[in-house]
């Protein structure tokens, strides 16, 4: 994920699972960044960090000249930007800056109808999204599986339907699981079981490779993938540094559930030795055979949300784990073998581009 | 031992300044813990170092006619034996690097020390040390299975004497050398306030803002080998003794 400015923690919608919303609750955060801190820091992070990108709160809350300043400093040092946004208030200046500053455009939704009920306000955000990949402009997408989109058979089909019509406009989402303190938002542990089951192989049965599943056969081929499964500090998260309204830096704002604890700048493995030496009936994963691909998960969604165990959506991961493990061993998916292939080449496009930006630069 | 040693100690956003606060207070407490023995306070205070302030401290030593017996290297600051001095100059894991030993007035209460060291006499060692009775006791019954005893026998909300809160003792923020009985153990409550007032010479701003940190309602939240200490101004983490059941302190002073 790498640098996401958070000069301002507000949000126009008030959706259900917010991983920020409980912290957006206590303090009510004012818009009030110092944005010559925030280019500093920029500055200060351009080569330690792969992408930079303007986060929130709702990033598209600022007034347009602000966001133009922050795209064209982020632009200036990486040759692309990067946005998250509920979509919700994109329109034609907003489209404009995306490609005047190579803006790739994350867009949170759930999916149309009945499946955004937890993202109450994001109706229309289908038509914007097919508004900017007319417009040319790059587009990402995070999906939240919720009891809202994969509840039941029929949300689960709907939600089928909303990912064949997505991969056919050219979107590859995310499908993050929804984690939530609050009841009757994320999947208990068995349907979450069952629903990524049930995705997983729909997904490779209509040739689509979505996150996490890719992360999974990247771990078990132990390439690098998400944060999730890469033993992430929770005082340090090296994927996300996020930088607040005064330039400070803090972790993935997952971790500020209660107030904004700054960064430690040292990466330390002290949740690796919790886990590899605690019982598994204690909350660790001592003995099991994919910590080394897993890592106990994310720290931030865990047994008794204490980082100090592995995440309480242990049972889904494994079992998934497992699903892919013996795909790769006993069936040499020639699906997987494509996405493998079309990783590496895009990979290597990466790399022609980058080289090329610098010989322009040099001249 | 799950969890191999280590400290952090992170504040929370507009609280920056706590960071030069802790490194402050963990100096003023060093030079305190030495100048005890040359004030004729106890016999021998017991101290660990990076080994790359070998001569400055020896020398420092020195010239305040003390001097400094090595018991052993070790690869970690001791936090242990009460005595514990914040170090953050450690880059790596890779050999010891830090020396443990004694200041003392004379060489024959260095060679009486090195004596119950060996023999892990911890009574007598805490005797030297001028520690309480009752905490020497304490320790030398808990220490054997619990190497971190901070109130083996107490949880949930504690009230206490601040010169007792040990809490924060990993990072440096203490005021007194030991590991205190109880939080309101008198004896220790006497030291703490002894001691205050030689820190209040050294830097009055300083022993103010440290009396007002461990007068400060905190958690401390030990489990699986690793123990959290919230204030309002900070947490900090450090490697503890490994409980499997989560243990919960919820701090305030006794009025």
């Amino acid at each position: 994920m790498g640098l996401l400015l958070k000069p301002f923690l507000g949000c126009n919608l008030k959706c259900k699972y917010c991983y920020e919303g409980s912290f957006r609750e206590k303090y009510d955060p004012e818009m009030n960044y110092d944005i010559k801190a925030l280019l500093k820091t920029i500055r200060e992070n351009k080569d330690s960090q792969p992408t930079m990108s303007l986060h929130g709160g709702e990033s598209l809350m600022l007034p347009n000249k602000d966001i133009e300043i922050i795209l064209k400093e982020i632009y200036k040092h990486k040759k692309k930007a990067e946005i998250q946004t509920n979509g919700t208030l994109i329109d034609d200046e907003k489209i404009k800056l995306f490609k005047k500053y190579n803006v790739s455009v994350g867009i949170s939704w759930d999916g149309p109808g009945e499946l955004c009920a937890f993202r109450p306000g994001t109706e229309k955000v289908g038509e914007t999204i097919d508004k900017l990949i007319k417009e040319g402009v790059e587009v990402g997408m995070i999906i939240v599986i919720s009891e809202a989109n994969a509840g039941t058979k029929k949300k689960l089909n709907l939600l089928k339907d909303f990912l064949l019509e997505i991969h056919k406009k050219g979107i590859s989402p995310r499908i993050n699981p929804c984690y939530s303190s609050f009841k009757g938002l994320e999947l208990n542990t068995k349907k979450a079981k069952e629903v990524y089951l049930e995705l997983a192989d729909f997904c490779i049965k209509n040739d689509m490779f979505f996150p996490p599943f890719t992360d999974i056969v990247d771990r078990l081929k132990r390439n690098i993938a998400v944060c999730f499964f890469m033993g992430c500090d929770i005082f340090s998260t090296e994927s996300a540094v996020s930088v607040m309204n005064d330039g400070s830096t803090t972790n993935c704002m997952r971790t500020n559930q209660k107030y904004i604890l700054l960064r430690d700048k040292r990466e330390l493995d002290v949740r690796d030795q919790i886990l590899r030496n605690t019982p598994q009936e204690e909350g660790g994963c001592r003995e099991c055979k994919y910590f080394e691909f897993c890592r106990g998960g994310c720290p931030t969604a865990t047994i008794d949300d204490d980082w100090r165990n592995r995440t309480r959506w242990c049972e889904v991961f494994y079992a998934l784990f497992e699903y892919f493990e013996k795909m790769m061993e006993f069936t040499k998916n020639p699906r997987l073998y494509k996405y493998q292939k079309e990783k590496e080449e895009k990979e290597k496009k990466d790399i022609d581009y980058s080289d090329h930006t610098d010989m322009v630069i040099k001249n | 031992m799950i969890v191999s040693d280590f400290r952090r100690f992170m504040v929370k956003q507009y609280n920056e300044e706590w960071l030069s606060f802790v490194g402050d207070f963990a100096f003023l407490y060093q030079d305190v813990l030495v100048e005890t023995v040359g004030l004729k306070y106890r016999d021998a205070a017991m101290i660990s170092f990076y080994e790359g302030d070998y001569e400055n401290f020896t020398q420092k030593i020195n010239r305040e006619s003390l001097f400094f017996t090595p018991l052993e290297r070790s690869f970690h600051s001791d936090n242990i034996l009460s005595d514990y001095n914040y170090e953050e100059k450690r880059k790596d894991d890779f050999g010891p690097k830090y020396w443990k030993g004694i200041v003392t007035r004379d060489f024959a209460s260095a060679e009486k020390f090195k004596k119950f060291f060996d023999k892990n006499n911890h009574e007598a060692m805490g005797e030297m040390l001028g520690y309480p009775k009752c905490c020497t006791s304490y320790f030398q019954k808990h220490f054997k299975v619990n190497n971190d005893p901070v109130w083996v026998n107490k949880k949930g909300d504690i009230s206490g004497h601040l010169e007792c809160n040990i809490l924060l003792h990993y990072f440096g923020i203490r005021m007194i050398p030991h590991y205190p009985c109880s939080p309101s153990c008198v004896e220790s409550k006497k030291i703490g306030e002894k001691w205050h007032l030689l820190m209040k010479n050294k830097n009055k701003n300083l022993a103010k803002k440290l009396q007002e940190i461990l007068k400060t309602e905190m958690t401390w939240d030990s489990y699986h080998g690793v123990v959290q200490v919230e204030t309002p101004y900070f947490l900090g983490v450090s490697n503890t003794f490994p409980f499997l059941k989560k243990k919960i302190i919820n701090w305030s002073v006794k009025k």
